[in-house]
């Protein structure tokens, strides 16, 4: 029986009048890879910030490594979680490539802690993983959407946590970035041992990549179970309502999930 | 490396201008005469009295504000944002003008009345931009930002005010305060400046790489686990302090702060390692030169030196932020 690296019990969480999160609970395994779908405003990029205090106030329902989030400094934290953001429309980091992959390294360094041989392997280790050293010392505002956000997860790889949240890591993206950085997530979780937690609106890459899915809807799970369940219920029209329709693919027994329309 | 060239290309200049601008002005002094001890009373009062303790205060000024002008643009990650603009400067000198205009006349430890009313005065905002922003209870930079800006035309209005109420006196020793000026007389100024200066900028120094993270935005800071809005409280309320005490000291020098560390990142990058130290020996560069300059270029009279920071400052930053587009 694996341990939990995340244990998530009643998190409710309210802007000003607004609840965007009821009642939520769920616990993740080590070495899971899951997805986390729902419609839009459903409080999936929410949970992804209360687990990583970027939205407060959540100390006693949340658990990391089996210590609730009020135990951790953040930099504590960050030794074990990592968090690649949604990207940030047109804003460009006045850093190259790879200083922005060096300063992943920020949790492990410290006024009495320079940066060391450790600090080069895992910045070179996470260049190697997604392919960006061609373009290391191009800066990142000069990137093309698939280059940037390959460098962006090398960035929250080089931080060597053993939990990863990713909030959209395909959006935006040509097939070939898209396929690229799926491949890439899948040898973090295989090789490494990582534990991934996706928020995506791709259903595919959801099916087709996680153990597991968890769908939110107006704040609340309304499904949490391994892909098989999902796709032998009616989830999908639950949660989007809207009908969709399986498709056999012939490279992965998995399916390919299509929505139907004119 | 080009960085670190480039580093001590400025500490060179900087040691350059340390020695040499002291034995510019009205009265030039020869260096031999300094190295022989051969001084005449006056020129020796002129160089120990006068001249050293400006251009060391000057340096001290110039660099303090550079720095603080820095970190502001990089905790608010705003080119536009630096205590000047953020009010900082209007409480200050909305102190000092009202000591003026009350004719107060008082000292403390050595320390001019003036100094602590603008002191004052800027304590005041930094409270109040602070607590306005606490409100409600989310703590953030944008309204920290729109409260200093408020802050700031509420206390220049202010002045425009009390100077309006004055008479033509009053009214023009406020407008020669507003217009910055570093004529001291010995050391008192530069040491009362000093600890704010020492405080404020090892607090800057300790967090730099959290300025590095900050400039990534704030959610990507905090996933990499900085303590985002602990580094922005500490850095707003050190530089604050410490420019409060510059204005304190020598009137409101504008735009060296917002221009200096600028110029630094179109020289250096934006890295804080290299940007923070190319910042203070540039703005404390740059001021002490605009500062000779204002001393000699029509002496005996001087003109004051926020006037020539402004007018030089301006045209350079242009030519500089054009050159590097093309």
């Amino acid at each position: 029986m694996s341990k939990a690296i995340l244990e998530i019990k009643n998190l409710s969480v309210k802007f000003g009048k607004k609840q965007v999160l009821r009642d939520v609970s769920f616990e993740v395994n080590e070495g899971e890879f899951v997805s986390i779908i729902g419609p839009n405003g459903a409080g999936k990029s929410t949970l992804l910030r209360a687990i990583i205090k970027i939205v407060g106030g959540n100390d006693s329902s949340i658990k990391v490594d089996g210590k609730l989030l009020n135990e951790y400094r953040q930099v504590e934290l960050a030794r074990i979680v990592s968090y690649l953001p949604q990207a940030e429309q047109g804003a460009s980091y006045p850093f190259t490539v790879k200083e922005f992959i060096s300063m992943g390294r920020y949790p492990h360094i410290g006024l009495f802690r320079p940066f060391c041989e450790d600090d080069k392997k895992a910045v070179q280790e996470a260049m190697k993983m997604t392919d960006v050293k061609p373009f290391e010392n191009r800066l990142i505002g000069s990137l093309s959407g698939g280059e940037r956000q390959k460098a962006l997860l090398a960035g929250a790889l080089a931080q060597s946590a053993k939990l990863m949240l990713l909030d959209e890591a395909t959006t935006y993206l040509d097939p070939k970035h898209m396929v690229e950085i799926k491949e890439t997530l899948r040898r973090l979780n295989s090789e490494l041992g990582t534990t991934l937690i996706s928020v995506t609106h791709d259903i595919n890459m959801a099916v087709n990549s996680s153990d597991r899915i968890i769908a939110l809807k107006n704040g609340k799970i309304s499904f949490n179970g391994d892909v098989k369940s999902f796709l032998a219920g009616n989830q999908l029209k639950n949660i989007y309502e809207k009908d969709f329709t399986l498709i056999d693919n012939p490279k992965s027994d998995r399916p390919f999930v299509m929505l139907e329309w004119e | 490396m080009k960085k670190t060239s480039t580093l001590a290309a400025l500490l060179v200049l900087s040691f350059a201008v340390l020695l040499l601008a002291p034995l510019a002005g009205v009265k030039p002094i020869m260096p031999q005469a300094l190295l022989n001890f051969s001084l005449t009373d006056t020129e020796s009062a002129i160089f120990w009295k006068i001249r050293l303790p400006r251009v060391l205060l000057s340096f001290s000024v110039g660099a303090v504000l550079a720095l603080g002008g820095m970190a502001f643009q990089s905790i608010f990650r705003n080119p536009l944002a630096t205590p000047f603009t953020l009010g900082v400067s209007s409480g200050a000198s909305f102190g000092a003008v009202v000591y003026l205009k009350l004719g107060l006349t008082f000292s403390l430890l050595g320390i001019s009345g003036i100094s602590l009313s603008a002191f004052a005065g800027a304590l005041v905002v930094i409270s109040v931009v602070y607590l306005l922003s606490t409100v409600k209870n989310r703590f953030s930079s944008q309204t920290m930002l729109l409260a200093g800006v408020a802050a700031g035309f509420f206390f220049s209005s202010l002045i425009l005010f009390i100077q309006y109420l004055s008479d033509f006196t009053d009214s023009f020793r406020i407008l020669r305060w507003l217009m910055g000026g570093l004529s001291v007389i010995g050391f008192d100024s530069l040491l009362s400046l000093l600890p704010f200066a020492l405080i404020g900028t090892c607090v800057v120094l300790y967090y730099l790489r959290d300025l590095d993270m900050m400039l990534t935005g704030e959610e990507l800071a905090i996933g990499r686990g900085v303590n985002v809005n602990g580094t922005r409280k500490a850095i707003f309320f050190a530089v604050s302090l410490m420019i409060g005490a510059t204005v304190a000291v020598c009137g409101p020098i504008g735009f060296i702060g917002m221009i200096s560390p600028h110029i630094c990142r179109l020289l250096i990058g934006q890295e804080h390692r290299y940007l923070a130290p190319a910042s203070l020996l540039f703005g404390g560069l740059f001021l002490t030169l605009c500062d000779t300059f204002a001393r000699i270029v029509i002496a005996p009279a001087e003109i004051p030196v926020g006037v020539i920071t402004a007018l030089l400052g301006g045209p350079f930053f242009l030519w500089l932020l054009l050159g590097k587009e093309n």
